[in-house]
């Protein structure tokens, strides 16, 4: 149990993929075979750029993809390398995404979320279970990963904020028409926290079981420093997490508070 | 037969010898209060607070080396007049005594920072030991004199119990100890974590964003259990563990060493829920019925020679 993951797995960049102006994937040739489970983490190393978590958007044995929005530093330095550029990964990290639930399950992805739930998506599919994909963003121009969806014969609806593409309006309304349509015994969320409450209360109104993975600030990732925990329940999105039944953190600080840099509360604005 | 478990350290009543280590946990008061709900578990000692509000470091900060974790968090808190309102909350709601650990860098901050969080504690742990971080920590905490002004000071305003963390990064640990006494700490917390280093043979490069940080868990246990001998040799106080106890065993040589109450830390990394506390208590619990002792208390410092 302690200490089976010591050293950094070194990757290199093999391609790199503009989604859109603000997102990047990169398909990475690692230099051990990584077994991660859908929903799970890494954390993502590069010397002088910094350490930042992130749910991997395809993981095949050595070859892993991430996709990365460029909103720090760090992840602005990681979207921009080029191939052959070397970055090292430690984990996986985190429980990830139980499947085992039986039903039909509606994965709700906004912005870089929609890559990160393709693993589970892809696992789902393995065992037969039927799926439909909702995919958001701002306009058609910031959808991620919905051409590698397709690619992969994903049954797929997309909704933007401004109706460029699909329907018109936000996830969490299109989410409401949907399921009002046609009944699905689970829904995956990643996405922006905001959105994401919003689809777990209006899970929990129609008695949908609904998992949902959350964002922190992630330092240690293995459960001592604290830096990710959510209050008041006091669970840590790095070992207890990220993803959680919505059920269990619905009237916490999840959709509106999370600690900062310093481990100070301050409210989630995204 | 049932040993007595309970244990009495420097004024505070604990229901168990074992209390959650400062450092982990973060500033989550959510956290310490579902740790606080583990009835094995004594007491919590909070990360500690500093004068300022402080980031810590970049990532990398910590790095799992397989005996033992690296880590270089840089004392993220947010400074104490932030965190003194969340811990009036969080006392309120946990049935076990609050450690506060107060990260000083002079007797002026002390003193600011104790009159502050006097009425939201139980008692205070001094940490003048991590050895990462500017001016703080260590840095202070190596100078006898230093130790002697900021204990001191930080006694003149309180009467709670006062315990300080030392550093086995300093050539003779007994003599900081020492001055924290005579300058009136009622307890010492022996050992912070070892200043170290890790270099990732791939990216050719050290692999914490501070190239320094502390080691703790399995790897610093043996010096632990050598500077808790040390100290209970040459002092009066009463010594809390600390350092690599993942198990009763480990638990039950510091005690024999001379510990009153052990400190664990590192050892809940990886977990989901805190029953490391409950293992370490039932194995010390079921030592004791073996050999034969009714308490707890009948076995501190057992292994120096009479």
């Amino acid at each position: 149990m302690f200490g089976k993951l010591h050293y950094y797995v070194e990757a290199e960049v093999v391609r790199n993929i503009s989604e859109t102006s603000r997102v990047n994937t990169l398909v990475l040739k690692l230099g051990q075979c990584m077994d991660i489970k859908p929903g799970q983490f890494l954390m993502v190393w590069r010397p002088s750029d910094g350490e930042i978590p992130i749910t991997p958007s395809l993981t095949q044995e050595d070859t892993v993809c991430l996709t990365i929005e460029k909103v720090g530093f760090t992840s602005s330095r990681l979207a921009g390398l080029k191939a052959g550029e070397k970055i090292f990964l430690r984990g996986p990290y985190g429980n990830g995404f139980n499947l085992e639930y039986p039903g039909k399950y509606l994965l709700v992805g906004g912005g870089t979320g929609a890559a990160s739930l393709t693993p589970a998506y892809l696992k789902l599919v393995e065992k037969g279970v039927q799926t439909l994909f909702l995919v958001g963003g701002r306009n058609s121009d910031n959808l991620v990963y919905v051409n590698k969806l397709r690619e992969l014969k994903a049954n797929i609806r997309i909704a933007t904020d401004d109706g460029s593409l699909g329907f018109h309006g936000t996830l969490p309304e299109f989410f409401k028409e949907i399921i009002a349509e046609s009944f699905f015994e689970n829904v995956l969320t990643i996405g922006p926290e905001k959105m994401m409450v919003k689809i777990a209360e209006e899970c929990h109104r129609n008695g949908i079981r609904c998992q949902v993975s959350l964002v922190r600030i992630v330092k240690c990732g293995i459960g001592f420093c604290g830096s990710c925990a959510l209050d008041p329940v006091g669970l840590r999105v790095c070992v207890d997490g990220p993803v959680f039944n919505a059920e269990e953190i619905l009237g916490t600080d999840f959709g509106a508070y999370m600690r900062n840099e310093a481990g100070r509360r301050v409210e989630v604005t995204l | 037969m049932h040993p007595d478990m309970k244990v009495e350290l420097a004024g505070l009543a604990l229901r168990s010898p074992l209390i959650v280590a400062s450092g982990v946990l973060g500033s989550s008061t959510g956290l310490i209060k579902r740790v606080s709900e583990n009835n094995s578990v004594g007491a919590v000692v909070t990360k500690t607070v500093t004068y300022n509000p402080r980031n810590g470091y970049e990532n990398p900060t910590a790095v799992d080396l397989g005996f033992g974790f690296l880590n270089a968090m840089g004392l993220p808190n947010p400074g104490y007049l932030d965190y003194k309102n969340e811990l009036a909350e969080l006392r309120d709601k946990i049935e076990i005594p609050l450690i506060v650990s107060i990260g000083p860098s002079n007797s002026e901050e002390a003193a600011e920072m104790v009159k502050a969080l006097n009425d939201v504690s139980d008692a205070f742990e001094l940490n003048l030991s991590c050895p990462h971080t500017e001016k703080l920590g260590l840095e202070v905490g190596s100078d006898p004199e230093k130790v002697r002004s900021i204990t001191a000071s930080t006694r003149k305003y309180t009467s709670k119990p006062l315990f300080i963390k030392v550093s086995p990064n300093v050539t003779d640990v007994v003599e900081i100890a020492r001055a924290a006494v005579e300058a009136g700490v009622d307890a010492i917390t022996a050992i912070n974590t070892l200043k170290s280093m890790a270099i990732d043979v791939n990216a050719m490069k050290p692999v914490l964003s501070n190239t320094y940080g502390g080691l703790s868990g399995r790897a610093i246990h043996p010096i632990a259990v050598r500077i808790v001998y040390e100290l209970y040799e040459a002092l009066e106080v009463p010594i809390v563990g600390c350092g690599g106890v993942y198990d009763w065993k480990d638990a039950i040589e510091l005690i024999l060493a001379g510990a009153s109450a052990i400190q664990v830390g590192s050892a809940i990394a990886y977990s989901n829920d805190f029953k490391i506390f409950n293992d370490i208590e039932k194995g010390v619990n079921d030592y004791l019925v073996n050999k034969g002792f009714g308490s707890i208390k009948n076995i501190i410092g057992l292994a120096h020679k009479c």
